[in-house]
């Protein structure tokens, strides 16, 4: 495997593998009583109790983690492939199905657990109806000092500062204002909160106020570790920007900040929930069950609430009543979909031969469609390389079977490619502004229009 | 207080809401002098328009159940001051003597007998604190 296979790789091994342990333990949680939900059913006390409620859960448990070691050894798999295109398509492919599967899994078991519901009537007293505890308002609630955000934006601002100043690259800039923008929207979003619902889930106030409490609390502090890490994360890329090494460290470092900082909250947010609602589901309980599509989707027409509170933990969900959730809805099924798509489409380009012509007054190169047009009275000299020297890919595709861009090559310089480096040899070409190589699907091919080249030039 | 809104219920939404302050009133559930949540914060908690709560507040103001103002939310009354069809403390009004009417009728239609349905009556008044 080359080297940058390699590392391509071990970069996506390390962004998406903790997917895996996420969905894992995010589900297996579910199945622990919270709130009165189990597996995202509402069920009293007793029922919680009943020993075919906690048959069920277990089976879930070992059925979701033999589904997950599966699907863990299946990423290893892309260290075996010679090809990037094929080695990216396998995880893309893997992170779709590592988050339906299991979702799938948790489905099945919440319809067994809601048919076991039905027939033993385990139903809350107030089936299908809001509950609101007019002593406790989530809007009302004391808020987190506004200031405490404002030193990750203004240090998220330095680059943009500094740069606008020295007259920075194009990029870099795009790259610093996107750093500033996103700081900015993320010490916004956490006002989200202050419309979310207060969490009621029976007749006890203090129960209702000490869970909009746990949740109003956790969720100020993910959006500050946040905001704080991105902040951190813009300078720090500023002052690091020319070692792409260090850049690779930094963000695979904010990833896990931001990973561990939100999950943290999550489960500890659904620790205390369970601990505090232990004992609740005697009396009358809060049963929104009917409005939970398979426990995972919310739909509630007659709510005019665009996002909702997730039924344990702190996080949200829309509302698929509203026409705007919809769409978001959509557009994240297409999203998803696309990234197996993505992946067959990178393989199409990676194993289609490039190839050669020469014309009456231009060679020109090929691959999914005409890529360089090169006039012969442009051209200062024409010669073949035997072998591809490394090079650095500045924009265009550079997987293993084909570089196809601009490229920064070792003793050649800044240059166009359009070859699959595993095929020598390559004509260089050789014109006032730049130097370009070239190479077909096969070694005589190249060779033949090399020489048809060499003779129309001459 | 806890407020329940059926939101499949052939009870208009803001007449839910106006039923159980008065009956949260009425057993003590809510005392006089309670603050209740804006009209902001109702139509947020609930899920419900704006326009939905501030009907269900308008009425329980014009019954003189609660006294609100858009700064301060809404305070529940002690008794029925400020009630607009001036009925007054001690006095059977014209309204409650309507639905009484109608409920009996419903009741004697039935075939509950005279006995249950004022017993039921003396056990549902004494509900409560108030």
């Amino acid at each position: 495997m080359n080297k940058d296979l390699l590392t391509v790789n071990i970069i996506m091994a390390v962004c998406i593998y903790p997917l895996m342990p996420i969905m894992y333990f995010i589900l297996k949680n579910s199945a622990k009583a919270k709130k009165n939900l189990m597996l995202g059913v509402t069920l009293p006390f007793d029922a919680r109790q009943d020993a075919r409620v906690l048959a069920l859960c277990d089976e879930f448990k070992r059925r979701l983690r033999a589904v997950c070691l599966i699907l863990a050894v299946i990423p290893v798999s892309c260290f075996f492939t010679g090809y990037m295109s094929i080695s990216l398509t396998i995880q893309m492919t893997w992170i779709l199905v590592a988050v339906v599967v299991p979702y799938a899994i948790y489905a099945v078991y919440h319809t067994r657990l809601k048919m076991l519901k039905q027939e033993n009537k385990w139903f809350g007293e107030t089936q299908g109806a809001a509950l609101l505890d007019t002593r406790v308002s989530f809007s009302a609630m004391k808020r987190v000092n506004a200031w405490l955000y404002v030193p990750p934006v203004l240090a998220s601002i330095v680059p943009v500062a500094v740069g606008v100043a020295t007259r920075a690259e194009g990029a870099m800039m795009a790259m610093y204002v996107t750093d500033a923008v996103l700081t900015a929207g993320i010490s916004l979003l956490h006002k989200i909160l202050y419309r979310q619902r207060a969490e009621v889930i029976d007749s006890n106030t203090s129960l209702s106020r000490a869970l909009s409490d746990i949740r109003r609390h956790y969720w100020e502090m993910t959006f500050l570790w946040l905001t704080w890490s991105t902040g951190v994360f813009s300078l720090l890329i500023w002052l690091l920007i020319n070692g792409s090494m260090g850049i690779i460290i930094l963000s695979v470092a904010y990833v896990a900040v931001v990973l561990i900082s939100a999950m943290s909250a999550e489960f500890r947010a659904r620790k205390a929930q369970e601990k505090l609602t232990a004992e609740s589901g005697r009396d009358k309980f809060v049963d929104l069950d009917r409005y939970w599509m398979l426990g995972l989707f919310y739909y509630n027409p007659a709510d005019k609430h665009f996002m909702v509170n997730d039924r344990i933990g702190v996080g949200t969900s829309v509302n698929l009543a509203r026409p705007a959730a919809m769409v978001l809805m959509a557009f994240a099924v297409v999203c998803m979909l696309a990234m197996p798509a993505f992946g067959v489409w990178m393989m199409s380009e990676e194993f289609t031969a490039p190839y050669v012509e020469v014309s009456e007054s231009a060679i020109m190169a090929y691959h999914t469609g005409l890529e360089y047009r090169v006039d012969f009275a442009d051209i200062s000299s024409v010669g073949l390389l035997g072998e591809m020297p490394a090079s650095k890919r500045v924009a265009g595709t550079g997987f293993t079977a084909l570089l196809k861009g601009r490229f920064n090559a070792s003793g050649i310089g800044p240059c166009r490619l359009c070859l699959n480096p595993k095929v020598p040899p390559f004509i260089v070409i050789v014109t006032d502004e730049t130097t370009y190589i070239f190479g077909s699907g096969s070694a005589d091919e190249t060779l033949a229009t090399f020489e048809r080249l060499s003779k129309s030039v001459d | 207080m806890l407020l329940e809104i059926d939101f499949s219920g052939e009870t208009p939404i803001y007449l839910q809401i106006r039923n159980q302050v008065v009956m949260g009133i009425a057993d003590g559930r809510l005392s006089p002098g309670e603050k209740l949540p804006t009209i902001r914060e109702l139509a947020n908690e609930a899920g419900i328009n704006m326009m939905t709560a501030n009907k269900a507040y308008a009425l329980l103001k014009q019954e003189g159940r609660i006294i609100a103002d858009r700064r301060s939310g809404a305070i529940v009354c002690a008794g029925n001051a400020g009630a607009a069809d001036g009925a007054a403390n001690g006095v059977i009004s014209g309204k409650v003597r309507s639905g009484l009417k109608l409920l009996v009728a419903e009741a004697k239609l039935d075939g509950v007998p005279e006995s249950e349905l004022l017993e039921l009556c003396t056990e549902l008044y004494n509900e409560g604190s108030i």
